[in-house]
Formats: structure tokens, C-alpha cells, sequence
């Protein structure tokens, strides 16, 4: 069953209106970041995280392509916050996804946050330096990882693919 | 036949000012205008059925619901700028400040006053009061006019919210009092 059983909570009208009544931004990460069904499908979710990733970005698409933007709105919007903890990347590609596809207001917003979320982070990190295979990087927030002993600060991981030369493709997934 | 939201092909968002002349932040609508499809009437009620069916259950009844309007204003937006925007609700303590706003007691409530609902410290939603009723002196009776997010114009108990909207913690009028003794 994976993470059906959270999605069919999650796309229930009950659930969804917890949160259209509410006023703000802030307000709607907040709840969600409470919500005991998003905790614990985010906490499965972390036992597979490519497989998990991988189907909540489909159910986002099968919402999306079946029912249209209306009939979803909140649901959406909690399952890129979900995507968000659990890969940062599939869910820029969601949120994108969203964002063509078109959303009433909380899914779209959800979506901006993240894409934006995403361009600071990418600012915010720079290489210090490059020695023998050792790439030392940096973020915003004075983390540092180490290429050899793939040692990370606890309130972040990174995952990081080493290319041909010295060019580094990274892709980032934060822990919160 | 859906009805659709105010055109914003162009940015129709027009600046608020408070009293103070300080512009009132609305939300940036930006690349949401192009992202954005609008609600419906029918939606609108769905949801706001399913709320006051939930609240019924909790032993909380609501007096009627105002408007279905599916126009994209929320609480503060409903108060402040005559529904014709979304305020984010964090705003609104820059708003008390710039508009003349000051905190009251309970017990000086009267209508045209407005609630902050709130939850764990954090504001989630105002509602404008609409009426009082005293006896012997002491308030027995306080409805409240107010929009639960995107969902449904409601007048209601002061206490008769959804859960997530929090709790009555706050009062503020910019109310005169008569300048005769």
C-alpha cells in the first residue's frame, strides 16, 4: 500500500478545509509542519527516498491531470511541503509542474515558496576550495561538508555527484 | 457556468494605505498571476459545509453565512480594505499600529471592534464584531463577523471557529469616546 494510505487521507475534502480557512502563509507551514498524517508520510517516506519522492510527484500529476486544480488545492500545496523535506529537487520539479498546470491559491503559493526557496539556497553556497579530490563547500549558514569523509552538519545533508574535471553537480536535500 | 475571480492579467491590485499613510503590504502577486485559476461559488460552499458540519459536531454552532463570494480575500482583507484584497494575517499588528488601533479589555468590547484569534502565540484570524449583549452589566452575548480564509463570510459566536483558527486572545478598537462629561 506505501503512501497510499496518507494519500487517501490527504485528498479528503476533511482534510483540505483544516487549512483553507486559514489567513496566511506562515500560518498554513505552520499546521503543516504539525499535521500528524504529512509527519508520518514524511517519516516513511524517508525509508525510500527516490521511490517516495518519485510517487508523490505522480499523485501531485494524477491530481493535477484528473481533477484539475480546483478540487485539490490544499492537498497539492501538502504534498510539495512534503516533497520539500524529502527532496528538494523533485519538488522544484513539482512545484514547476504546478505552476504550468495552474492552482487556486495555496498550491501555488507553495510552489513559489518553494522555487524560491531553492534560487537562495543556490546563492548562498560557494566552493572555498579544491584539493586533491577534497571539495570543501560552504552554505549561507557556515556548514561545511568534506568530499573525502562525506562528514555533514546535522541540520543538513547534501548529496553531491562528482563529474568529469572540476565541475560538481549538486543537489541538495535538507533534513527540514 | 464558473465564476472567476477578479482579471488579473494586468496586476489589478490597487496600493492600500492605513491612516498613518504607511502602505499596507498585500501579497505579491507576481508569478502568481500567471499560475492562478480561480475558485468557484459551488467550491466555496462545498468546503464551508464540511467546516460548520465539523464544527456542529464540537457543539459549536454559527449564527449565517454571509457571502459564498468566491472573490480571493481572507480575514484581514475583509476588514481593511472593504474585501478587496489578501492581507497576510501577520500583518495585521502593523496595521493596529498605523491605523490607531488600541488593545481593550473584554469587557469594553462593542461592536465594531475587532477579535485577533491566536494559536500558540502566532495571530491566525480577525473578525469584526458585529454585535454585544450585556445584561446587568456583564457581556453575555458576542457575535462576530468574519472570513475563514478563502472559504465562506461568517456571522458567528465569538467563539465558534475552526479549531485552527485559535482562540479569542485579543481585543482592539480605535473607538473615540464621547469628548462630553
Amino acid at each position: 500500500m506505501g503512501l497510499h494510505k496518507y494519500f487517501r487521507k490527504i485528498d479528503s475534502l476533511e482534510f483540505q478545509v483544516q487549512f483553507s480557512v486559514l489567513s496566511g502563509f506562515s500560518s498554513l507551514r505552520r499546521y503543516f509542519a504539525r499535521d500528524l498524517t504529512l509527519t508520518e508520510l514524511i517519516a516513511e517516506a524517508m525509508e525510500d527516498i527516490t521511490q517516495s519522492s518519485c510517487s508523490i510527484n505522480e499523485h501531485i500529476r494524477h491530481l493535477l491531470d484528473r481533477h484539475g486544480p480546483r478540487m485539490n488545492d490544499e492537498s497539492i500545496a501538502a504534498y510539495l511541503y512534503c516533497l520539500k523535506q524529502i527532496d528538494l529537487a523533485v519538488a522544484q520539479e513539482a512545484s514547476q509542474y504546478v505552476l504550468n498546470k495552474g492552482g487556486v491559491w495555496w498550491s501555488v503559493r507553495m510552489a513559489l515558496h518553494i522555487l524560491q526557496y531553492e534560487d537562495q539556497i543556490k546563492e548562498s553556497i560557494s566552493f572555498s576550495s579544491t584539493e586533491n579530490n577534497k571539495v570543501r563547500y560552504s552554505t549561507g549558514n557556515e556548514s561545511t561538508i568534506d568530499n573525502s569523509s562525506n562528514t555533514v552538519e546535522p541540520a543538513k545533508r547534501f548529496m553531491f555527484t562528482k563529474k568529469e574535471g572540476n565541475k560538481h553537480q549538486i543537489e541538495l536535500a535538507f533534513a527540514s | 457556468m464558473p465564476m472567476t475571480l477578479v482579471d488579473f492579467g494586468d496586476d489589478t491590485r490597487k496600493p492600500i494605505y492605513a491612516r498613518s499613510g504607511a502602505l499596507i503590504p498585500q501579497v505579491d502577486y507576481g508569478d502568481l498571476l500567471n499560475a492562478r485559476i480561480g475558485q468557484t461559488v459551488e467550491d466555496v460552499q462545498r468546503r464551508t459545509d464540511i467546516v460548520l458540519a465539523d464544527l456542529s459536531k464540537k457543539g459549536k454552532r454559527v449564527s449565517v453565512v454571509r457571502s459564498y463570494s468566491s472573490c480571493l480575500y481572507n480575514c484581514v482583507g475583509m476588514i481593511f480594505a472593504c474585501r478587496r484584497a489578501w492581507i497576510e494575517i501577520n500583518e495585521i499588528y502593523h496595521i493596529f499600529q498605523e491605523d490607531g488601533f488600541r488593545k481593550i479589555r473584554y469587557e469594553e468590547l462593542g461592536a465594531g471592534d475587532i477579535v485577533v484569534y491566536s494559536s500558540d502565540m502566532s495571530p491566525e484570524h480577525v473578525g469584526l464584531v458585529t454585535t454585544v449583549v450585556r445584561r446587568g452589566g456583564k457581556i453575555e452575548v458576542v457575535e462576530v463577523l468574519s472570513k475563514w480564509g478563502r472559504d465562506a463570510e461568517i456571522v458567528h459566536p465569538l467563539h465558534s471557529v475552526p479549531s485552527t483558527l485559535g482562540i479569542a486572545s485579543e481585543y482592539w478598537s480605535e473607538k473615540v469616546a464621547s469628548g462630553f462629561a
